[in-house]
């Protein structure tokens, strides 16, 4: 017996880590509070660049929460390629500095290098009017609770490692009046697109053409990284030649979602991208449910109906092939309703197929089968037997654990 | 080992580049002042029949084969386009963040909403080629563009900015 629960056990867990490949194919993650913005390389006019946002936005399937242009546009042609090399100069200078304080060495030369590196920094900030404008942007997203994506391209990498950069620096100094710039880790990626700069700020990930005919004339940029079948007219344009290039396209993409992925928040039970965004607040308030009892070392006790919430709010782990559009409040509505009038309603009834309840003693939970079963383990008002299904698992209660799910923020625990 | 003669025609070299790039740089930059602030007939802004496009524009508009709306959605465009081309000084409201969109903004959106991104019969760059034939509407061009520099520029958003198409 224990070894086909063994073996029952395993199948579930393989089903679950292919809902979990499934979910990260299709469905959407952190980008769901995330806003995507692009940064423009040089010559790139207003059109052009909402152009670019607008394709960003197709090609994402307008996952993210947001999306902006941090615009840059100056001068006139050739001021702006003179600006380009002296970003360029200023950035290799700053990055130099910067990797020499990360070096070994008597500690009063370190501190004088990296003081010099934050001067650099904010050097930058003060010269650059458009700069101190995104890096606005960016702190007023990121106090919002917002994750950001950058997706900079060409010249926009300049801008973009130099706000992330300034960002790090505020946050370093531990700044009273920025909540989340003093979080452990800025919620900020860039993903660089024909970089003419020598790194990504941030570890960020970056895709240069071989074939890039601007960016592989520029001293110290960084070396190209990927090819598509067919070249075009000097390979630098982000729509034509990166956006839609046969490899470069999937691979920027993935780098998207997978910068989306890091600074998601990680906020709830579930992988945010596991379930349709009807589900989210549930899956805050459980995940701070748990949060609280693991800090409390006690659990706290529930209503019959909030209990019934957290256990059909687990039963998502069960939803085996379903993709995350599916998984709502919706389609958790509507199972609920079918066990309910067939089978929990009939008094007659001893045999349970609907396990939204555990009564099988199996509740599928989404990070792994038996975290969702000790929470409501130590729980004991959360066990149910078939008298008790019954007897108080009215049509009312379920209701109200249907409306909790749909609502749960700012409804505190019952004691 | 480099003569000193090699080495002297090199610093020459690059002392003409220099002066040659500077000297490039300041003709541009002048240049690019000297007819600001454009005006309608330095825009070659003639709207003999007065239905808010420029005569040029009226002809290429017709030349198209588009049904109503998609005429209605060019025409929009092209009368905003002209109104950032006639005052780039309203570049600077959505970079001062006074607005969240401009009136350029208002068009593209309404433009694309119209004909979708995804196998539109015109591309807007299209139209703004059209629109951009002489140095003068280029010049004008630039300079709105220089004062949206450093603006956030937000999706539209039809919650608090209504239908961007007027029609």
């Amino acid at each position: 017996m224990t070894s086909i629960l063994s073996i029952a056990f395993l199948l579930a867990l393989e089903q679950f880590s292919e809902v979990n490949l499934h979910s990260a194919v299709e469905c959407p993650g952190g980008e769901v509070n995330s806003a995507l913005i692009f940064a423009n390389g040089i010559f790139n006019d207003k059109g052009d660049a909402k152009n670019a946002r607008d394709e960003l936005q197709l090609k994402t399937k307008n996952r993210f929460a947001l999306y902006d242009i941090a615009y840059n546009f100056n001068e006139t042609p050739l001021l702006q390629i003179l600006q380009v090399f002296d970003q360029k100069r200023r950035s290799n200078e700053r990055f130099r500095w910067s990797y020499f304080s990360q070096m070994d060495g008597p500690p009063e030369v370190k501190a004088s290098i990296q003081e010099k590196v934050k001067e650099m920094t904010k050097e930058f900030y003060v010269r650059d009017a458009d700069l101190r404008n995104h890096v606005a942007l960016y702190k007023k997203y990121l106090n919002a609770k917002k994750s950001i994506v950058i997706v900079a391209h060409s010249q926009g990498n300049f801008y973009a490692n130099g706000a992330l950069e300034y960002l790090q620096e505020e946050q370093n100094e531990n700044t009273p009046d920025n909540e989340l710039l003093n979080a452990r880790d800025l919620k900020l990626k860039i993903v660089g697109v024909a970089s003419p700069d020598s790194y990504v700020a941030g570890n960020g990930s970056y895709r240069t053409l071989m074939s890039d005919g601007v960016v592989s004339k520029i001293a110290n940029a960084l070396p190209p990284n990927i090819s598509n079948q067919k070249s075009g007219h000097f390979d630098h344009l982000f729509i034509e030649h990166y956006l839609n290039g046969d490899k470069s396209s999937p691979e920027i993409l993935k780098l998207i979602f997978e910068a989306s992925e890091r600074v998601s928040s990680g906020a709830g039970f579930f992988r945010i991208g596991y379930l349709q965004k009807s589900l989210i607040p549930m899956n805050e308030w459980v995940g701070e449910w748990i949060q609280g009892d693991v800090e409390n070392q006690k659990r706290t006790s529930l209503t019959r109906s909030q209990c019934l919430s957290i256990q059909l709010f687990f039963y998502l782990g069960d939803w085996f092939g379903l993709k995350c559009e599916e998984r709502s409040l919706a389609t958790l509505r509507r199972e609920s309703m079918k066990c309910f009038e067939k089978e929990w309603s009939d008094p007659k009834q001893d045999l349970f197929n609907c396990n939204l309840v555990g009564l099988d003693g199996l509740i599928v939970g989404m990070n792994s089968p038996t975290e969702a079963l000790k929470y409501l383990d130590d729980n004991p008002e959360c066990q149910w037997n078939s008298k008790s299904l019954h007897r108080e698992l009215t049509r009312d209660v379920l209701e109200q654990a249907l409306s909790f799910i749909e609502n749960p923020i700012g409804r505190s625990v019952s004691p | 080992m480099n003569s000193p003669l090699s080495s002297s025609r090199s610093r020459k070299f690059f002392l003409l580049m220099g002066i040659l790039i500077i000297g490039a740089a300041l003709f541009f930059y002048f240049e690019s002042r000297s007819t600001y602030p454009p005006t309608p007939q330095s825009l070659d802004a003639i709207d003999k029949d007065g239905n808010g496009v420029w005569d040029d524009m009226d002809e290429y508009i017709r030349s198209k084969d588009v049904n109503d709306r998609e005429k209605k959605a060019i025409i929009f465009y092209v009368q905003s386009f002209q109104k950032v081309l006639l005052n780039p000084e309203i570049g600077f409201d959505v970079r001062n963040e006074t607005v969240r969109a401009d009136v350029f903004d208002q068009g593209f959106e309404c433009y694309y909403r119209v004909f979708g991104h995804e196998n539109s019969k015109i591309k807007d760059h299209e139209i703004k080629d059209e629109l951009l034939k002489s140095s003068n509407r280029v010049k004008a061009w630039i300079r709105y563009n220089q004062n949206s520099s450093g603006a956030i520029l937000h999706g539209w958003d039809d919650k608090i900015q209504g239908n961007p198409c007027p029609f």
